[in-house]
């Protein structure tokens, strides 16, 4: 459906994306996990056609077979809404406060698909009972319903013209735990019932966990591995991978006497460069534990792993090699 | 028995909400009800609750920043409401905090050096530089950075700098509000580690609040859970986190689980 | 990738600048001494020994208006600096202490603002006689209001900050905090508004003046030059036409800087392109 292919995007000397290439097919549950300034989100806006004005972008990103990288916002918003949908991080932001919520998601059905006031009332109904908003929320004001109900109306709003892609930019991380949970589930939800592809985009690996099926590692604007979800958790090939997983604490902890040291977390030493002083070979060249002569100036190839997806990275190739 | 070096009895904390009619009363919030615990030296305690739990009010209190309405709180034995403005200001220096926001809580018009001294100047104590310089060493940066201004620094190099500026005085008690929930998973492990080097190295007492139990978990000895004001689940955190009496807890326990 | 400068921004920085240069200019040097009459040269044309001519009582208009230039500036000035610092001061103690000292301020600077300036300075020289330094101080005292607002509202933003709660942990006092941290970063707000007072304060000047209620002759005004030439509009129109031109060159020169400097500084105010 989303076929994206040596996808590049610049600003000027930096880097936000290099040479990325992936599908989407209905259906698809994928998460992109990163940190921040990894590229991310830029990713996520290049697949809208919304990367600011100063972005360079090179590559081929194409929609149910039509050409779109670097297109025109015109071309773009034939499909924004129709095809292509997102939620972002904000969701006060993102809503227009002096609006009735009801009237906001019934703004796409009116401009795009043409309904009567009738007909796009009875369609905003039963998005907000597909999301689960009580009808009576209709003609409340953003500021009148809680963060989890404002994600839920933007989840509506996205959901208004039946895309067949949502892009959901950080979409639990202003959100409250339990409030995630829920969200993650709702997400999960729609995407299965509507045979619609979601494209999950966090920091946050539990949440990436519960929402994805397969998983793309962003560092310094390099997809670094890609696999299913559950095997690319539980068994990393990337050492950034690794080392991400390893560095976030564990809800378990064993009493500590007077005196006794506290086992200490592991690591990834220093911090992610800025996007326009990244090493020319492997991103993560200058932090990784087990870095080769290799790695700064040249760039790895992707080793594919059993069970699908791979990691880009020397090591996997020299041990392949020699195994 | 020794005194508890804070001591937090049975504090309630009232506020009074903006008129939703004329006629009506101002509708009251309360925002902590009743808590009450004990923290000793070196020792961490973590409180975990979601946005609205009264564990960022419950901070306020202890840094006096706020009266309780009800109860007490008993620093090193004293009642902090009970302190005249300039012995408050002056005790100040054995308890600090750290925030969530590593990009707000320095004064973008200030050298990281000026910050650090901040509190130091606060009580008149002489020769700043030596100890901004300690301090420095102590989270790990160099003594050049103090002359660098915030902005030139990575949001993990910020919160080593607030934390720098907090531990200047040699405190007793460090509170950290959501000190490590704006930082990425590879940084927040360092501030984590750090805070634990300090907590070795000093003998300090933490307040640490997050609405994150993993996060909590590693760092802490003890855990108080808060829902709605109310502390609904209290004890070791080895406790808390493997055998949690409440729906609410296991609820926060899943939502930090891969 | 830094944005161009407003266009509006550059167009008020020179017209500001050339009208600051020109009285400072006259402070040292002008054509003619400002008030030197010469009455059989009255009236003259604009030419090489008078370059816009002179005035009914043979008055060189370019010492005059130079001259006036500096008069004008020095009120403004004056009356902002004083106005600010008082109304600055006023907004910052609002802010700190809050509660009931708040209310109390802002509710006086409502009164203030409902307050009109020239019914002040007519009360002020109806009390102890017209004169510049009455002009100067009416002028500030309406200044008082506006500052006192702007400051509050920019610090009351500042004081939610963790810096400053920072800095209330390490036990500085709400003076010290209102001084080390909370001045400094409203300075920018403070300063656009210092800058549109400016243009206000020349304005006012110059219809105090007009009605006889600021520069008392032989001191030069653009004002008071305008209410002269009143008379003679039929005879010497032009001679009400310099002083015109001047006051609107000044005032539109810092009116505009302030707004641009208010366009770069604050993006939220500038319009949406």
């Amino acid at each position: 459906m989303i076929e994206v292919e040596e996808l590049s995007i610049r600003f000027g000397a930096a880097t936000a994306i290099r040479e990325a290439t992936f599908t989407i097919q209905p259906g698809d549950r994928i998460g992109v996990v990163g940190e921040s300034g990894c590229g991310k989100s830029m990713l996520a806006l290049s697949l809208i056609g919304m990367t600011p004005e100063a972005a360079r972008v090179t590559g081929s990103i194409r929609l149910e077979g039509e050409e779109l990288a670097g297109a025109p916002d015109r071309l773009w918003r034939r499909h924004r809404a129709r095809r292509v949908s997102m939620i972002f991080q904000e969701p006060m932001a993102a809503l227009n406060p002096l609006k009735r919520i009801g009237e906001t998601v019934m703004e796409p059905l009116l401009v795009h698909e043409g309904l009567t006031r009738a007909a796009a009332r009875a369609r905003v109904l039963s998005l907000f009972e597909e999301v689960g908003l009580p009808g009576g929320r209709l003609r409340q004001f953003p500021h009148e319903i809680s963060g989890g109900q404002r994600q839920r109306v933007l989840i509506a709003l996205a959901l208004a013209c039946n895309p067949a892609l949502l892009i959901a930019d950080e979409p639990t991380t202003a959100l409250d735990a339990t409030i995630a949970l829920r969200i993650t589930e709702l997400l999960v939800r729609l995407a299965e019932e509507r045979r619609m592809a979601l494209l999950f985009i966090s920091h946050d690996l539990a949440a990436i966990a519960r929402a994805t099926r397969d998983v793309m590692v962003v560092y310094g604007g390099d997809i670094i591995e890609r696999g299913p979800t559950a095997s690319v958790l539980a068994d990393p090939a990337h050492p950034y991978t690794r080392g991400l997983i390893a560095a976030r604490p564990r809800a378990a902890a064993s009493p500590r006497g007077p005196g006794e040291r506290r086992p200490r977390l592991p690591t990834i030493v220093g911090a992610v460069p800025p996007l326009a002083a990244l090493p020319a070979g492997c991103r993560f060249s200058g932090r990784c534990p087990v870095e080769l002569p290799v790695c700064a100036g040249q760039r790895p190839e992707a080793v594919a792993r059993t069970g699908g997806g791979g990691a880009i990275c020397h090591r996997l190739g020299a041990e392949s090699l020699t195994a | 028995m020794t005194t508890p070096l804070l001591s937090v009895g049975n504090v309630t904390r009232r506020y009074r909400l903006a008129r939703t009619s004329f006629h009506a009363p101002r509708p009251v919030l309360t925002a902590v009800s009743d808590a009450s615990f004990t923290l000793d030296r070196s020792r961490t305690l973590g409180v975990v609750g979601e946005s609205g739990s009264g564990k960022s009010t419950l901070a306020r209190m202890v840094m006096a920043f706020e009266r309780p309405d009800e109860g007490r709180v008993l620093f090193e034995g004293q009642d902090l409401a009970q302190l005249a403005p300039s012995a408050l200001r002056r005790l100040r220096q054995r308890f600090q905090m750290v925030f969530q926001d590593p990009y707000g809580s320095l004064d973008p018009r200030r050298t990281v050096a000026n910050s650090i001294a901040e509190p130091l100047r606060a009580i008149g104590a002489g020769d700043h530089a030596a100890k901004v310089a300690q301090a420095l060493d102590q989270v790990g940066l160099r003594a050049g950075d103090g002359e660098k201004y915030p902005h030139e620094f990575s949001g993990g190099q910020r919160q080593r700098i607030a934390i720098a500026r907090a531990i200047v005085t040699r405190p007793a008690l460090l509170v950290a509000d959501e000190a490590v929930s704006a930082l990425d998973v590879s940084v927040q492990a360092q501030i984590l580690n750090l805070l634990m080097d300090l907590q070795d190295e000093l003998g300090l007492a933490i307040l640490f609040i997050s609405h994150d139990l993993a996060v909590v978990g590693s760092l802490c000895d003890d855990i108080i859970v808060m829902k709605d004001g109310h502390i609904v689940e209290a004890g070791p955190a080895s406790k808390v986190l493997s055998a949690p009496s409440r729906a609410y807890t296991k609820t926060l326990l899943q939502a930090a689980e891969i | 990738m830094r944005r161009p400068l407003p266009v509006n921004l550059m167009i008020g920085a020179a017209l500001a600048a050339l009208v600051l240069l020109v009285a400072f200019v006259s402070v040292f040097w002008t054509p003619y001494d400002h008030a030197a009459m010469n009455i059989p040269a009255k009236f003259q044309e604009p030419g090489a020994a008078h370059w816009l001519g002179t005035d009914q009582l043979g008055r060189d208009v370019v010492s005059q208006l130079m001259a006036a230039a500096a008069n004008s500036m020095t009120v403004a000035l004056v009356a902002v600096l004083i106005g600010g610092s008082i109304g600055v001061s006023l907004g910052l103690l609002a802010s700190a202490l809050g509660g009931w000292v708040e209310d109390l301020v802002m509710r006086v600077a409502d009164i203030g603002f409902a307050f009109p300036a020239l019914l002040f300075a007519i009360m002020l020289a109806a009390v102890f006689g017209p004169s510049l330094t009455n002009a100067v101080l009416a002028i500030a005292f309406i200044n008082i209001p506006v500052f006192a607002r702007v400051a509050r509202a920019a610090a009351n933003q500042i004081w939610t900050l963790d810096y400053v709660t920072a800095a209330r942990a390490a036990g500085i006092g709400v003076f010290g905090i209102s001084r080390d941290h909370v001045l400094p970063n409203i300075a920018a707000p403070v300063i656009v508004q210092a800058t549109i007072e400016f243009a206000v304060a020349i304005l006012a000047e110059a219809a105090l003046s007009y009605l006889g209620l600021g520069a008392q002759p032989p001191s030069p005004s653009w004002g008071r030059m305008l209410a002269e030439a009143q008379t003679l509009i039929y005879l010497a129109p032009q001679l009400a036409i310099y002083p015109g031109l001047c006051i609107m060159i000044a005032v539109l020169g810092f009116g505009l800087l302030g707004d641009g400097l208010r366009d770069v500084t604050d993006p939220r105010l500038s319009r949406v392109r």
